[in-house]
């Protein structure tokens, strides 16, 4: 498969020429079939070791410059300061050229960093004063392109970590105050957060069950979670509840939908993530003391929940025709409960915290009857756990003597395990 | 795509790559070729401001002075908000920011400086708010001094003494033109820094 898959790769350019493929056919068959022409065994290994080869060395070479040797004449630095960038784009150009994965992606993440390296070292160089947001904001969008060009996954993440980096110390420098509203801080950062994104959606399309599709929407999730939080001018943490629901519904229900056939929740982190998500969510709300700290967003924020919210909806309709309605709409409903929940909370906290207990309740036993139903004991496990962390978290809670709390911790933890013995059992049972 | 454009558009993106810091080079060298020469006189550093590294962070008597708008009226300005400093040379030899403007002045001699806080003209005890121009504390754009790594944490400690002690022997040398500014040289106790 190897060899073959080599040939029809090196006969791509000939095919192009004579009009038999166009490019966008040839791109495809170069993705489709880049892993099977590399050696059996090698491909991710190799990638990896080209990708953490080129951040190493690009990383070695900005810290030897940065040492900021006194025997250099400003000029020396200079040329020294762009040579790793001239080289990058060297070997970028011969990424492009030969089509070959190892080098898009080693190529790729070494101009990336030799990008920063260079504008950095010329400031140092040059005496400049520190300007971080709009430094991050510049390598970032002079990285983008070889995402496209090379097919570049690692500049992808890269690319991501620096719109992280831009929302993590743009508020603190006024970076945005100069030219336009705070208001445009949150807008701005989903928007350079979608740059990347067409890469990822490609991708999807060519192989959802790869490493990189998973990977990639590792840094995402990595990169919005901690982005969504930061990014909002007015940082009031209560907001978030509503953000961080939407995001973990409709993530839960995506990876659901569309990544059902991937191995494991590390294999499929937009599930993994979503219903780790929901868990903590769900367990959130059965706390009476958090309602009095959550807040409707009024800002732009509010945009997120709602739209992710009906986002949940359609992805749990589409699903529910696969898996039955319980669990997809069970996780759809997290979202309009979060914000039913804090309008009730002023007038009627007991209330509040009767419904956020029974809907921890509700989410675990449809999390169980999935479980045992798809002969899924991970699933079933993450009900349990839900029921167990809600006894162990009112223990904690609630005022009540060392003895008390010991034996309840006991007797949660034995149930526990007597859960997951039945559970064992049933699905021994069904299978 | 088609190869050619493919080509095309990473040509684009090499030239867009090395632009970026070719025009930063470009700029700052007008600057320490034809640019103005002032003298900043140096104030001490925040004591808590951890040592960064193979830099020393700089502050400067210019940075605590309420400089006053040059337009009357109220200003509500954020933190950050670029403006344009009027400077002058003062009695002792080193720079004086003069007066703020909100536009870039279309003549004389100016330093982009950088919002921090805003001040009302000051009154007695008592007194009526006073109509009149606001003043504000700015940042200037250079606040730190690149060395080698190993020098870098002696010429810190030297940096605080002598800014505490000998203040008016240590200043920063600084060029500027149309408002850019490029920090040339760094004396301490009257020894520049090398």
């Amino acid at each position: 498969m190897q060899k073959e898959a080599a040939w029809l790769l090196g006969e791509l350019k000939d095919l192009i020429g004579r009009g038999v493929l166009d490019e966008a056919a040839a791109d495809r068959l170069r993705a489709h079939y880049a892993q099977a022409a590399m050696p059996q065994g090698l491909g991710w290994g190799m990638i990896l070791l080209a990708v953490g080869g080129a951040a190493l060395v690009g990383l070695g070479v900005i810290l030897i410059f940065a040492h900021n040797w006194e025997n250099w004449t400003p000029e020396v630095r200079v040329a020294l300061s762009l040579a790793p960038l001239v080289l990058g784009q060297l070997a970028a150009f011969h990424a492009l050229r030969s089509g070959s994965r190892l080098w898009s992606e080693g190529a790729g993440l070494f101009t990336a960093l030799a990008i920063g390296a260079s504008i950095a070292l010329v400031a140092q160089t040059y005496q400049f004063g520190g300007d971080l947001p709009r430094f991050l904001l510049i390598w970032t969008l002079l990285a983008l392109p070889l995402v496209y060009l090379l097919d570049s996954s690692a500049a992808a993440a890269l690319c991501w970590l620096g719109v992280l980096g831009w929302a993590l110390v743009s508020p603190h420098e006024g970076w945005w105050g100069e030219t336009a509203q705070d208001a445009l801080r949150l807008p701005v950062f989903l928007l350079l957060a979608s740059l990347p994104l067409p890469h990822l959606m490609r991708h999807i399309r060519l192989d959802r069950g790869g490493a990189r599709v998973a990977w990639l929407l590792r840094v995402v999730l990595l990169v919005l979670v901690i982005g969504l939080a930061v990014a909002p001018n007015h940082r009031q943490f209560g907001e978030l509840l509503f953000v961080y629901a939407s995001m973990a519904a409709a993530a839960a229900l995506a990876g659901r939908l569309y990544f059902s056939g991937v191995q494991g929740l590390w294999g499929n982190p937009l599930q993994g993530a979503g219903q780790l998500g929901a868990l903590v969510i769900a367990l959130l709300m059965t706390i009476r003391e958090v309602w009095p700290e959550v807040d409707v967003p009024r800002s732009t924020l509010l945009l997120i929940p709602c739209a992710l919210g009906l986002l949940a909806l359609w992805l749990a309709a589409q699903l529910a025709r696969r898996e039955g309605p319980l669990l997809p709409f069970v996780l759809a409903a997290l979202t309009p409960t979060v914000f039913a929940l804090d309008a009730l909370a002023p007038q009627q906290p007991a209330l509040v915290s009767v419904l956020g207990h029974a809907y921890a309740l509700v989410l675990a036993a449809a999390l169980i009857r999935t479980g045992l139903h798809q002969g899924r004991l991970g699933l079933a496990n993450e009900g349990a756990g839900l029921i167990a962390a809600v006894i162990l978290l009112r223990f904690f809670n609630d005022d009540l003597s060392y003895i008390v709390r010991g034996a309840g911790f006991i007797v949660t933890g034995a149930g526990f395990f007597a859960a997951n013995v039945w559970l064992r059992r049933r699905l021994r049972g069904t299978s | 795509m088609n190869p050619r454009l493919r080509y095309g558009l990473f040509g684009l993106a090499c030239l867009a790559q090395i632009a970026v810091p070719a025009s930063l080079i470009v700029k700052h060298e007008q600057t320490r070729t034809q640019g103005t020469l002032w003298k900043f006189q140096t104030a001490p550093v925040d004591p808590n401001d951890p040592f960064r590294g193979r830099y020393v962070r700089l502050s400067f008597a210019a940075e605590r002075d309420h400089v006053p708008f040059a337009d009357s009226g109220m200003i509500y300005l954020r933190y950050g908000t670029r403006l344009y400093a009027e400077l002058e040379t003062g009695a002792d030899g080193f720079a004086r920011l003069t007066r703020l403007h909100l536009r870039r002045p279309a003549r004389g001699e100016y330093l982009d400086v950088f919002m921090r806080q805003m001040q009302s003209p000051k009154r007695e005890k008592g007194e009526a708010e006073k109509p009149g121009a606001p003043a504000a504390q700015v940042r200037l754009p250079f606040d730190r001094y690149y060395l080698p790594e190993d020098r870098a944490p002696q010429v810190e400690r030297e940096y605080f003494d002598a800014s505490r002690s000998a203040r008016a022997n240590t200043y920063a040398e600084v060029r500027v033109r149309e408002g850019h500014a490029a920090l040339t040289a760094l004396v301490l106790d009257g020894k520049p820094v090398n």
